[in-house]
């Protein structure tokens, strides 16, 4: 319906607290947390180690309950487990039972997903050729590599052909062949129409194929939205090395321009406007230093992440 | 779905595991042994020989499989929760009850499975040893049996870490 919201994943108003060990004390690990995914997008979850990415993601997943507020996924409170045949679920660095062969753990999982007898056997061909696998179909897990554990993780989230599909750190412990291939994967889903909710730390990845990004510091969303309104071409930077800058002539230019100076032994690296780059290197020319380097800089994911990183430390 | 499906699936599962388990071998071992160990007891004894021979079987067989049922079970739970594979069990269409019912139906039957060894064992000392065996034995060893039904059902109801899983609070499994 027009104007109808299609968002598939609601999270509101989320609070956490844990009480560690066994005294009354309670430590608060998300504060408030906001967020919404939309139907058919993939949504990048990205904060530091300790930021609340998993707790918020094993809220979602029904693992544990929020202290307040609520969340739900294709409009059903994640408390429910009905609903789960439609959802899949990627942990963080996964663990499977390592007499299993991949085989039989996918089997295992369609089961519990509700996958037909029928379906069940080409179901399980089907991901385990997906995720580059079918040569070790029969083989142990015990005798897997970490990547590979992850692509039978990869595999056992998709068993159920779920909506939505959630994915801690689906990139971690991968070779760059193996990030390649899951996030293939990940951009098929969405040409398949599902939704994709992932974890990450690895922000190249959330740039190149996410539609939108939250980034969570110390338990608090400080921003979200579509990639390219974190990217503004008016950030732009350029980064410029001299040598045997004279000591004055770089006071003045820092009196004169916006310019962040970093020395690197006798050279000087200054970050500098885009649109001060002509009157600076006018400057450094006149006074006998030497231009080692001129190198435009776009402000990526990653300023934006340390900025708010560094926002959250402060307050 | 059907919940009974997804029951069986975790119970064989469950099943899998355990009889993996070495302790359970160990105990299993042990229980035959002293079982065996019935007949010297017996030659102690001027009297009631028979008796003594299968008081003892009967209390091996009780006192391993209640050991087995505790120490083998005990572990189920914990590692599910330790190697966080209830993760990916309980993101499927998997209630809480459901989980505990499989993993107890499992243990319970691995118990069983260890108690017909046992009885075997039994039966061959008694036989060999000429003490006559009815279907008083047969009741009471099926009779332990569901003893151990009962006993298989604390290890997954008394987690040793109350934050994660034990069943009044399976909701808060923390990480």
């Amino acid at each position: 319906m027009k104007g109808e919201s299609r968002a598939v994943v609601r999270v509101q108003h989320v609070v956490k607290d844990f009480r560690p060990g066994f005294g009354l004390k309670r430590k608060r690990v998300l504060h408030g947390v906001n967020f919404e995914v939309q139907d058919g997008e993939i949504f990048g979850f990205v904060g530091p180690n300790g930021a609340g990415k998993t707790t918020t993601l094993k809220i979602l997943m029904g693992l544990i309950r929020p202290t307040e507020g609520s969340a739900s996924i294709l409009g059903r409170n994640v408390e429910e487990s009905e609903f789960r045949d439609q959802v899949g679920f990627l942990p963080e660095n996964p663990y499977f039972y390592p007499y299993l062969t991949a085989s039989e753990i996918l089997n295992f999982y369609a089961r519990l997903s509700g996958v037909g007898s029928a379906d069940r056997a080409a179901r399980v061909d089907e991901l385990l050729e997906m995720v580059n696998l079918s040569h070790a179909a029969d083989a142990r897990l015990r005798t897997f590599s970490k990547g590979m554990l992850q692509r039978v993780g990869v595999a056992q989230a998709l068993i159920n052909d779920p909506k939505v599909v959630f994915l801690d750190e689906p990139m971690s412990g991968l070779d760059p062949i193996g990030r390649k291939e899951i996030r293939d994967v990940i951009l098929a889903l969405r040409a398949a129409g599902k939704t994709v909710f992932m974890n990450t730390h690895i922000l190249s990845d959330v740039e190149m194929i996410c539609d939108r990004v939250a980034i969570i510091v110390k338990g608090t969303i400080r921003h979200q939205g579509r990639i390219e309104d974190f990217l503004p071409d008016s950030g732009r930077t350029t980064d410029i090395v001299m040598a045997n800058l004279p000591a004055e002539v770089a006071v003045e230019l820092t009196e004169h321009f916006r310019v962040v100076m970093q020395g690197l032994g006798e050279r000087l690296e200054l970050r500098v406007a885009e649109k001060d780059v002509n009157p600076i290197l006018d400057s450094g020319i006149s006074s006998g230093a030497e231009i080692i380097s001129v190198t435009p800089h776009r402000n990526s994911l990653e300023d934006v992440f340390l900025d708010a990183v560094r926002e959250g430390e402060d307050v | 779905m059907n919940p009974l499906i997804r029951m069986h699936t975790i119970a064989s599962n469950t099943f899998r595991e355990a009889i993996r388990n070495k302790l359970l071998y160990t105990l299993l071992g042990f229980g035959v042994l002293m079982i065996g160990a019935g007949v010297l007891l017996a030659t102690l004894s001027y009297v009631e020989v028979n008796e003594i021979l299968q008081d003892m079987g009967m209390a091996a067989i009780r006192f391993f499989s209640a050991g087995i049922a505790i120490f083998v079970g005990i572990g189920l739970i914990h590692n599910e929760v330790d190697r966080r594979t209830i993760f990916t069990i309980l993101s499927k269409p998997v209630s809480r009850t459901e989980f505990l019912i499989g993993k107890w139906a499992g243990l319970t039957f691995t118990v069983w499975l260890q108690l017909v060894l046992m009885g075997i064992a039994f039966a061959i000392v008694s036989g060999m040893a000429g003490a006559p065996l009815n279907i008083g034995h047969v009741m009471a060893i099926g009779l332990i049996g569901l003893e151990l039904m009962v006993l298989s059902q604390s290890p997954p109801c008394s987690h040793p870490s109350p934050h994660r899983c034990s069943p009044p609070r399976f909701q808060s499994v923390s990480g």
